[in-house]
């Protein structure tokens, strides 16, 4: 489902960077409502490009239009996971989750949703790293819910690092439900045996440059797969989904 | 939950009072309230001895404990406290520079004004020297502000040590008298410019409390949510070292008061900043209230100096914290 005008804009987004660019004349027109995966191999510029679309970095050139009726202000634009946290500040973990602006029942609801509502009291910093990242994703979710669903986009780095599957598909139920509802919706990950079966779009970067933009199967092409993540394998599209099917690596076993 | 800890408030707004009637009542000379009446002698002690004193311990251990709870909070380190950031050796750099140019006894009158201005200026300097030296880059490096804090307290104190070899005799008491800070000499002009600056910091900082817990995320978090993060720590370090060289300006260098209080806080309710400030303020009062109550009994008719008496508590405090801090850190890592 694809909300008219309301579609995020690239347009000839560069970002210096050294040795390299990070980022180098990438145009996209990103659709808002549908399951987008950011996918490329390391260093191809995903986050560069999160951090441009949240804000938190200035590009060199290009511009970002919002459609229609966006807000002035980035907190109301977007909710943004990055790929690292700061926090050491000992709150429970239902505590760090009320610091997106809810109150404590339903900050309570994100954490259930992430499955993670037995934590809730323990304190933060005691917690396993995929436990910690799951409540700054239940934190960024709640502070997406807050948006109003044809203005926000929520953009995700690399949430299902660390995560078990059972956890995995927890994450990927959740952002699927908010872009349904109409949110925009774009999440960097590494786990594409898990990512792209849930993606209805791929974004495919190299070395900061736009390399494709479409459906799984179109993307990620055995040529690709084999160029940039040295395996061989497919993408098997199907009804409701899809799977990756890999054989194993390039020139190895 | 925090929350069902309640604000805490009243509890401490109740040992407060506590507090402060038991400095008015004890002393070398004890006085019962229902005596006052018929005793002469009671009310000199009372109105020019003891009111003034409880009074300056309240403003002074509110602010210091105040300014404690800021810059824990805004440095994210809760072993941060205003004497280990330059403040306190800067305030007294300031004071004593006025002092040795012959402002004289601490004591008389309005010499309290000039004096507290140059602590101030002293403290801002220090500051601005020690945030710009632990700068990496734009940001704030955490570690960075504390050794730079060491260093510049460090060179503020040997400035105060030239000054004093310089200074006269009379200089050279009101120079050691800051050095251990103290009560002894509050009059009723000392609390003045705390009276008029704590109410309002406290009103101004009154909803700080969840901008104070979001900045935990650290600045880019923050952001994301939307809090002007430059804005704050900008206010609130000023705030922090406006309370601080005034305290220093009217008591002398009081140590750790400004560490243990708001880590007291933080395990009787809580994490939250929600309350925080007012608590701290609270429990600032009590704690120097009955720190100086202290420093007036033990050895009395004679009376120690209470700087002395909270670094002798807080030094030790400090080490513990220390150890914990870093033993926990290892069990993170394991």
């Amino acid at each position: 489902m694809t909300i008219e005008g309301a579609a995020l804009t690239v347009q000839g987004l560069s970002l210096s960077g050294l040795p390299q660019p990070r980022l180098r004349d990438l145009s996209v027109t990103l659709p808002r409502g549908q399951r987008l995966l950011l996918a490329g191999p390391n260093g191809a510029g995903k986050s560069s490009l999160l951090d441009v679309l949240s804000g938190d970095v200035t590009p060199s050139a290009g511009t970002l239009h919002w459609g229609a009726g966006a807000r002035e202000r980035w907190a109301d634009r977007r909710a943004y996971l990055p790929q690292r946290n700061a926090l050491a500040h000992p709150f429970s973990a239902a505590q760090v989750v009320a610091l997106a602006g809810v109150g404590a029942s339903e900050a309570l609801d994100h954490l259930e949703e992430l499955g993670i509502k037995d934590w809730a009291e323990h304190p933060y910093p005691t917690l396993s790293g995929g436990l910690r990242r799951l409540v700054h994703c239940a934190r960024v979710l709640a502070q997406l819910d807050r948006l109003a669903p044809e203005h926000g986009w929520g953009f995700f780095d690399e949430p299902l690092a660390n995560l078990d599957w059972r956890f995995a598909g927890r994450v990927l139920t959740a952002l699927g439900r908010r872009a349904e509802a109409g949110y925009g919706m774009l999440l960097a990950a590494h786990e594409l045996n898990l990512a792209l079966p849930w993606a209805e779009q791929v974004l495919l970067l190299k070395a900061g440059q736009g390399e494709a933009f479409g459906t799984p199967e179109t993307v990620l092409t055995p040529e690709r797969l084999a160029t940039h993540w040295g395996v061989r394998g497919r993408f098997e599209a199907e009804p409701g989904g899809g799977r990756l099917v890999l054989d194993g690596f390039v020139g190895g076993p | 939950m925090a929350q069902a800890r309640g604000s805490g408030l009243r509890a401490l707004g109740l040992a407060f009072l506590l507090a402060f009637g038991a400095a008015l009542l004890l002393g070398p000379v004890p006085l019962r309230p229902w005596a006052l009446a018929e005793d002469p002698a009671a009310w000199p002690i009372l109105w020019e001895l003891r009111l003034p004193r409880a009074l300056l311990a309240t403003l002074v251990g509110a602010a210091l404990a105040l300014a404690g709870a800021l810059l824990q909070a805004l440095l994210r380190n809760p072993l941060a406290d205003p004497a280990l950031l330059g403040v306190s050796g800067g305030a007294a750099l300031g004071a004593a520079a006025v002092l040795s140019l012959g402002a004289g006894a601490l004591a008389s009158g309005f010499a309290v004004l000039p004096v507290a201005g140059a602590a101030f200026l002293g403290a801002l300097l220090a500051v601005a020297l020690v945030l710009y030296l632990g700068r990496r880059g734009a940001q704030l490096d955490l570690s960075g502000v504390l050794l730079a804090g060491v260093a510049i307290n460090t060179l503020c104190g040997a400035g105060v040590g030239l000054l004093m070899m310089l200074a006269g005799d009379g200089g050279l008491r009101s120079i050691t008298f800051w050095l251990f800070g103290s009560l002894a000499n509050a009059h009723w002009l000392s609390p003045l410019p705390l009276l008029i600056t704590l109410p309002l910091v406290l009103l101004l900082t009154r909803s700080w409390g969840q901008a104070l817990d979001q900045y935990q995320l650290g600045d880019r978090e923050a952001g994301h949510h939307g809090l002007a993060v430059g804005r704050l720590q900008r206010y609130g370090l000023l705030i922090a070292t406006l309370l601080t060289a005034l305290a220093v300006a009217v008591a002398g260098i009081i140590g750790f008061l400004g560490l243990m209080v708001p880590q007291g806080l933080v395990r009787a309710f809580g994490p939250s900043h929600r309350h925080r400030l007012p608590q701290a303020a609270l429990a600032g009062a009590t704690l120097l209230l009955l720190a100086d109550l202290l420093a007036r009994l033990l050895l009395a008719p004679a009376e120690l100096p209470v700087g002395m008496l909270t670094a002798l508590l807080g030094g030790p405090f400090f080490l513990w914290l220390l150890r914990r801090q870093l033993s926990r850190g290892l069990g993170d890592g394991a």
